[in-house]
């Protein structure tokens, strides 16, 4: 328990220190911050699925939270207040009610923030998935926390590539059931250091 | 708060490569026809 606080605190923290740019660092030092944290959470999060199929919930409410302070830093407050209303919306019943409600959230989050509006309908489209149970509530946190610190929808792209080979891999090997952390990993490592490379 | 205690990290293997075909797709066909796409919204803008 204590090791999976640490690594939510962890993101929280480097949230703080980006929040501490313009005094103490430039931006490519804590650029190269915010990824590497946030490839080790997702390493420690890849772990745990492997082992349990499951991931502890403080690593990803510690990752949404890095995310939200990251993402109201970086002027994305309308992504940001979409996830926290989608989180109640979640709670409400039936679900022609949760529907109706995060469609419409997302609707003015979108216009009341243009500049954001894909990154809205991700948020929305990846928390569609979890609402009609195609996907489980880690990955969507995850994904969810990965767009909005990144601030860049296309890093779902390498993220559902490496989940295609997942799924090809795994359905040669007659499994029916993939840990999709590890591609959600792949896809974030692949993004990270693509610029790199 | 049903949506934070879902722990679940498992995935069929139909879903995922389906929404990879799916991003592909939209990705290629956004690559294709984007450019496209937002000339003719400027050009409906310009017009009204």
């Amino acid at each position: 328990m204590a090791g999976h606080v640490t690594a939510g605190f962890a993101v929280c923290v480097s949230g703080f220190f980006y929040l501490e740019r313009p005094f103490c660092y430039g931006a490519k030092e804590l650029y190269l911050v915010v990824n590497f944290v946030l490839l080790v959470l997702l390493f420690v999060c890849m772990i745990y699925d492997l082992k349990d199929r499951e991931v502890p919930m403080p690593l990803t409410l510690g990752g949404l939270v890095g995310a939200g302070v990251l993402g109201l830093f970086h002027g994305l407050w309308s992504p940001v207040l979409l996830t926290i209303a989608l989180t109640h919306v979640a709670d409400f019943n039936p679900r022609e009610k949760r529907l109706a409600f995060a469609l419409t959230l997302s609707a003015f989050a979108g216009i009341f923030q243009p500049d954001a509006a894909l990154l809205c309908a991700v948020i929305l489209s990846i928390w569609m998935l979890w609402e009609f149970g195609i996907m489980g509530g880690a990955d969507v946190k995850l994904l969810i926390a990965i767009t909005i610190m990144i601030g860049n929808a296309t890093i779902l792209i390498p993220i559902a590539v490496a989940g295609g080979i997942q799924g090809v891999i795994a359905s040669l090997r007659k499994q029916r059931e993939i840990p999709f952390v590890v591609s959600i990993f792949c896809g974030a490592l692949f993004f990270v250091l693509f610029p790199l490379i | 708060m049903r949506f934070l205690k879902d722990n679940r990290g498992i995935e069929s293997t139909e879903v995922a490569l389906i929404i990879a075909v799916v991003v592909l797709v939209s990705y290629g066909a956004y690559r294709l026809l984007g450019q496209n796409i937002a000339a003719k919204v400027n050009d409906i803008a310009g017009k009204i």
